[in-house]
């Protein structure tokens, strides 16, 4: 188009302004950048399933982003892999995460290894609403490095319309149980108590609170009480579910949810799942039963750590004390259905959950700790090799524990 | 000229340099390495003796085993049936070829609903009146071991049902005619012209699913959990829950090596110049 012509001039103009434009879009980009970057950005890292994660960063941590200037750049990883990160992070001398949510059962690699920044006394007070059964977790060695956020405690599950057909109350200590699982396995010819026999976590956290509550030291397989323990579970053998093998965590739900299983025991991320996603309100929990001696129960769950060379320290610590704020706790129970460390967000559950919550407090209320080992992973390996033997190979306990004793006796560290 | 090749190799070297060589290489060395320092077969030892590693070897070739018998019963009779023309062969095709698309993992949780003690398998037979109470599909040794081949089987025939396919569909038609003249039946055909043509892509078929089937992981590990340990899952196992590498590395060392040998004895049996044809 001829320059000369109205039209040619407009176009001419248009071209004349189109690097301007572009010049301004880059020069916006440009700030939006700078902005971005002055803006300080706090790495944390949990092990959340893709609904949990939802809420925590949509809900969760926008309030914290609002209140601090800053952002949470959140980010998930397994808990067997986060040493493995943080090592490398070290290792390179770029650490890049901020703070973590783990697992309370593998702290002490993180401690043994000198990646997890300890805390000052100033640092390690806490909300007094906080259940002073929880303040224990995260003190290794007398010295604390972590924080607790998400408490975790097993309850059972149990089917209520089941055990109305054939006149059973859920079971309170070890005999009823075994009585259930008889009266189940006579009526249906199939047993429907389901122990977490797959191996692995489940299986050793289910086997060391069933240890404790027949009086026993699960660090030794010799103990009265433990060998108890491994005989009642070859005794409970015959009548358990045949999903028992398989019966991991998640598996468990499925078991429940399928009716394959009548009576389990499980973290409380089921209760929400069995009961509000799958319609399954036969379903009721309470806290569980005693062994011989107590009822114990594995407190689990994450705490939060700061590791060493986070690159915004107090920033963590802001948003480790928000995380166990009544606010922040409020969120994650209405909205996730945890249980809570502090005592006073109970009410803030949905009605359907209270019940629920109600079982939650009830076993921790008989809530213990696991040690904290350097060799966890190897009494792990042990444990499973027990369980494995004993439940599903049939072998009797006399001769499988006291070889896995001497394994054991041999990892313990010099007192 | 020369240079040129070379360079446009390089692409292809790299990758299989830095993909596939130095994690065999790093996975032997660590197999060899102690967690203290120092080299020697300590990880070897201690595999050799826990309790389910010679159960993971045994339990690793019979699942090859049984899930290659079937898949290639079921494969060579599906490309028989697909070699003729009929009505609807784009569709029986399509349909076949379905299970290849499916991811293994989603597969494996898949067979659970049919195998479960309340899954579909044992809820057709109780319809049917053949049960009373349900199988635990998963519950003895054996079944499980039949069961994790026939959900290999399920999910993997169609590509040996390709392969075979691909071979029927390369033998001239020439020499079917010739026979036929020469008064051959059907089974004839079959055993003398069929199997002795089709053997190129046989064993390319039994390799590549062989080393498949030995590297089998997911499908035990869903259906079964740990009560069936494989090569592969022992390995995950010892490397990601009791965080032992060099055990991890070991154990995959064993599986390389049986993967090697049987390759390299069947190679031997049926002769090397079936794989340069």
């Amino acid at each position: 188009m001829p320059k000369w012509t109205r039209r040619g001039n407009r176009e001419g103009a248009a071209r004349g302004r189109g690097p301007w434009r572009l010049g301004w879009a880059l020069g916006l980009l440009l700030l939006a950048v700078a902005a971005q970057a002055a803006t300080p950005t706090l790495t944390l890292t949990m092990r959340l399933a893709e609904a949990e994660w939802q809420v925590v960063r949509q809900e969760l941590l926008p309030r914290f982003e609002a209140r601090c200037g800053c952002r949470v750049r959140a980010i998930d990883v397994p808990p067997e892999v986060l040493r493995q990160r943080l090592s490398a992070m070290h290792r390179a001398g770029r650490m890049q995460i901020d703070l973590f949510a783990q697992d309370n059962m593998r702290l002490r690699e993180l401690v043994d290894a000198g990646l997890v920044s300890p805390l000052s006394a100033a640092e390690a007070q806490m909300d007094p609403a906080i259940y002073p059964t929880l303040r224990q977790a995260g003190v290794v060695d007398g010295v604390r490095y972590f924080l607790p956020f998400r408490p975790n405690v097993q309850i059972a599950y149990y089917n209520a319309e089941k055990f109305a057909r054939y006149g059973l109350e859920p079971p309170r200590t070890w005999p009823q149980l075994l009585h259930v699982a008889r009266t189940f396995f006579a009526r249906e010819g199939v047993g429907r108590v389901l122990f977490k026999g797959a191996g692995g976590a489940p299986t050793t956290t289910q086997l060391y609170e069933w240890i404790v509550s027949a009086g026993g030291d699960p660090f030794d397989f010799t103990h009265p009480g433990t060998v108890a323990t491994f005989r009642f579970l070859a005794a409970l053998r015959p009548y358990l579910s045949p999903e028992s093998r398989r019966a991991k965590w998640d598996t468990t739900n499925d078991a429940l949810a399928q009716e394959a299983a009548y009576l389990a025991q499980n973290w409380p991320f089921g209760i929400r799942l069995l009961i509000r996603d799958y319609g399954k309100t036969q379903i009721r929990t309470y806290s569980g039963w005693a062994g011989p001696v107590r009822e114990a129960h594995v407190i689990g769950g994450d705490v939060l750590g700061i590791p060493v060379g986070a690159p915004h320290r107090e920033l963590a610590l802001a948003l480790a004390r928000y995380l166990q704020s009544h606010e922040a706790q409020a969120i994650l129970v209405r909205r996730l259905g945890w249980p809570s460390l502090r005592d006073d967000v109970a009410a803030q559950a949905e009605a359907w959950l209270r019940p629920h919550v109600a079982a939650i407090e009830a076993a921790l209320r008989h809530g213990i700790f696991r040690r904290h080992v350097s060799y966890w992973a190897e009494y792990e390996r042990l444990a499973n090799e027990a369980v494995q033997r004993i439940l599903w190979r049939e072998e009797d306990p006399q001769e499988v524990l006291p070889p896995l004793a001497a394994r054991l006796e041999a990892l313990r560290e010099p007192q | 000229m020369r240079r040129r090749v070379l360079l446009g190799l390089a692409p292809l070297v790299l990758y299989l340099g830095a993909l596939t060589l130095a994690p065999v290489v790093s996975t032997l060395v660590l197999s060899l390495r102690h967690p203290e320092g120092g080299w020697g077969l300590g990880a070897f030892r201690a595999i050799a003796g826990h309790y389910q590693f010679a159960e993971a070897v045994v339990n690793t070739l019979a699942i090859t085993g049984i899930s290659l018998a079937l898949e290639f019963c079921l494969g060579l009779v599906a490309a028989l049936s697909l070699a003729g023309r009929f009505r609807a062969q784009g569709v029986v095709r399509v349909l076949l070829l379905l299970p290849l698309g499916v991811p293994t993992i989603v597969a494996a949780a898949a067979m659970r609903y049919v195998f479960g003690t309340v899954g579909y398998l044992n809820e057709l037979l109780y319809r049917l009146g053949l049960l009373s109470l349900p199988i635990d599909w998963t519950g003895s040794r054996g079944l499980a071991l039949l069961t994790v081949a026939v959900a290999d089987a399920w999910k993997v025939t169609p590509l040996v049902m390709l392969i075979l396919l691909a071979g029927l569909q390369a033998i001239p038609r020439e020499v079917y005619e010739a026979a036929r003249t020469d008064g051959a039946g059907p089974w004839q055909q079959f055993v003398w012209i069929t199997l002795p043509l089709l053997r190129p892509a046989l064993t390319l078929a039994l390799i590549v699913r062989g080393v498949d089937a030995f590297r089998i992981f997911a499908l035990p590990l869903a259906l079964v959990g740990r009560n069936l340990p494989v090569l592969s899952t022992y390995a995950y196992v010892e490397y990601l829950e009791y965080g032992n590498p060099y055990t991890a590395a070991a154990s995959s060392t064993i599986l390389l090596l049986l993967i090697l040998f049987t390759v390299g004895a069947y190679l031997r049996l049926a002769g090397p110049e079936e794989v340069l044809r």
